[in-house]
């Protein structure tokens, strides 16, 4: 626990109560009691997501392939400048492949995409070591693709591929 | 729905008024999310591709002297994006020198399902924080709690945003705060 802060001064800590413009905006009275959105409205946005999560395989296989590319680059440059510049992008994508795989559950990519995206993060990939950690990934999510692996909680294969990925992190980290 | 309807004492909300800000780098959640927005009737919905550009617009907004040009209601804003992430944009939006800026509502949104995550994202100063996979019903608890029960905001030195206690709790230790709440200064705006 920290040490408690020291709040003694005069006007060190202001409250402000604003105005609720939005609840009248949205057609409710400001000091009036909660409200709601008609039901219909929610089963739309529920439509737009179904509708959205079948464009999800080919999405995934687009952003996929992107991350083949960026990390074939990297691993041919020896620049400096394209290095960093590639190491952003292939931070940028595994974040991208986290958010889609997450948005509609797809958790067992979620879980490489995050594991990739916070790995690059930390080590900023300065060592070849690290090269083979990034190469585990990328071939487990090769491999979630196209054997179309959903949960990460399940399965004799998924719990396979997490393994291969830790191992790689214990072993060369 | 673009009609607001009461039914007894429950208000069934319309969006068609609001204006809200995207902030969203990647192409395929801007779509997903600005359906979604389009579902809930929102009136106008405009889109940043980072936390920068929306700082920009944000600026140009607040800066405008045309009664045309108009703040947005809220800022919906991923968490993690290359150019500016939510984070510092939610901070730079808490230190803005301008009160409609400052006090905007902003909502971020992320696939980080840790309790680090939404300290994080309280302690920044936004209002509310929604965690993927996305669902309609998650989307209008959020926008719901910003309208009902939007929360004081707190000036201290080392924090500017929503009150971050969302309930009352029966504290059994020792006060940790040392401040006489008679020394608290409250401002109310008026209408």
């Amino acid at each position: 626990m920290s040490n408690p802060k020291d709040y003694t001064q005069e006007e060190d800590v202001e409250i402000y109560n604003r105005v609720n413009r939005l609840k009248v905006k949205a057609g409710g009275e400001e000091d009036g009691g909660p409200g709601k959105f008609d039901q219909s409205v929610i089963d739309n946005a529920n439509t737009v997501i179904t509708k959205m999560a079948s464009l999800y395989p080919k999405e995934i296989e687009n952003v996929l392939k992107a991350l083949d590319k960026e990390w074939d680059q990297l691993k041919a440059t020896d620049d400096e400048a394209e290095k960093k510049r590639l190491v952003e992008r292939l931070s940028n994508t595994a974040n991208q492949i986290k958010d889609l795989a997450g948005t509609f559950s797809y958790t067992l990519m979620e879980y490489f995409g995050d594991s990739l995206c916070t790995y690059i993060l930390e080590t900023s990939l300065d060592k070849e070591e690290q090269f083979i950690i990034v190469q585990a990934h990328v071939d487990v999510m090769g491999v979630a693709f196209r054997e179309g692996l959903k949960d990460d909680d399940g399965g004799a294969v998924a719990e396979e591929l997490k393994a291969t990925v830790q191992k790689a992190i214990e072993k060369y980290n | 729905m673009n009609t607001v309807q009461s039914t007894g004492t429950t208000t069934t909300y319309s969006l068609s008024k609001f204006t809200i800000l995207l902030v969203e780098d990647y192409e395929f959640m801007q779509n997903l999310i600005t359906g979604m927005l389009r579902a809930f009737g929102v009136g106008q919905i405009i889109v940043a591709e980072g936390g920068i550009e929306a700082q920009g617009m944000l600026n140009v907004m607040a800066n405008s002297k045309s009664s045309d040009v108009k703040l947005v209601d809220i800022v919906i804003t991923d968490w993690m994006m290359p150019e500016g992430s939510g984070d510092k944009l939610t901070k730079w939006i808490r230190n803005h020198k301008k009160d409609p800026v400052k006090f905007m509502p902003v909502l971020t949104i992320s696939s980080y399902a840790s309790k680090e995550m939404i300290v994080a994202s309280r302690d920044s100063g936004a209002n509310e924080a929604l965690v993927k996979p996305l669902s309609g019903e998650k989307l209008a608890k959020r926008i719901l709690s910003m309208i009902d029960h939007p929360r004081p905001f707190v000036k201290s030195p080392d924090f500017f945003g929503p009150d971050r206690r969302r309930r009352q709790l029966v504290w059994s230790h020792d006060e940790r705060r040392q401040m006489d709440p008679e020394m608290v200064k409250v401002n109310n705006e008026q209408p």
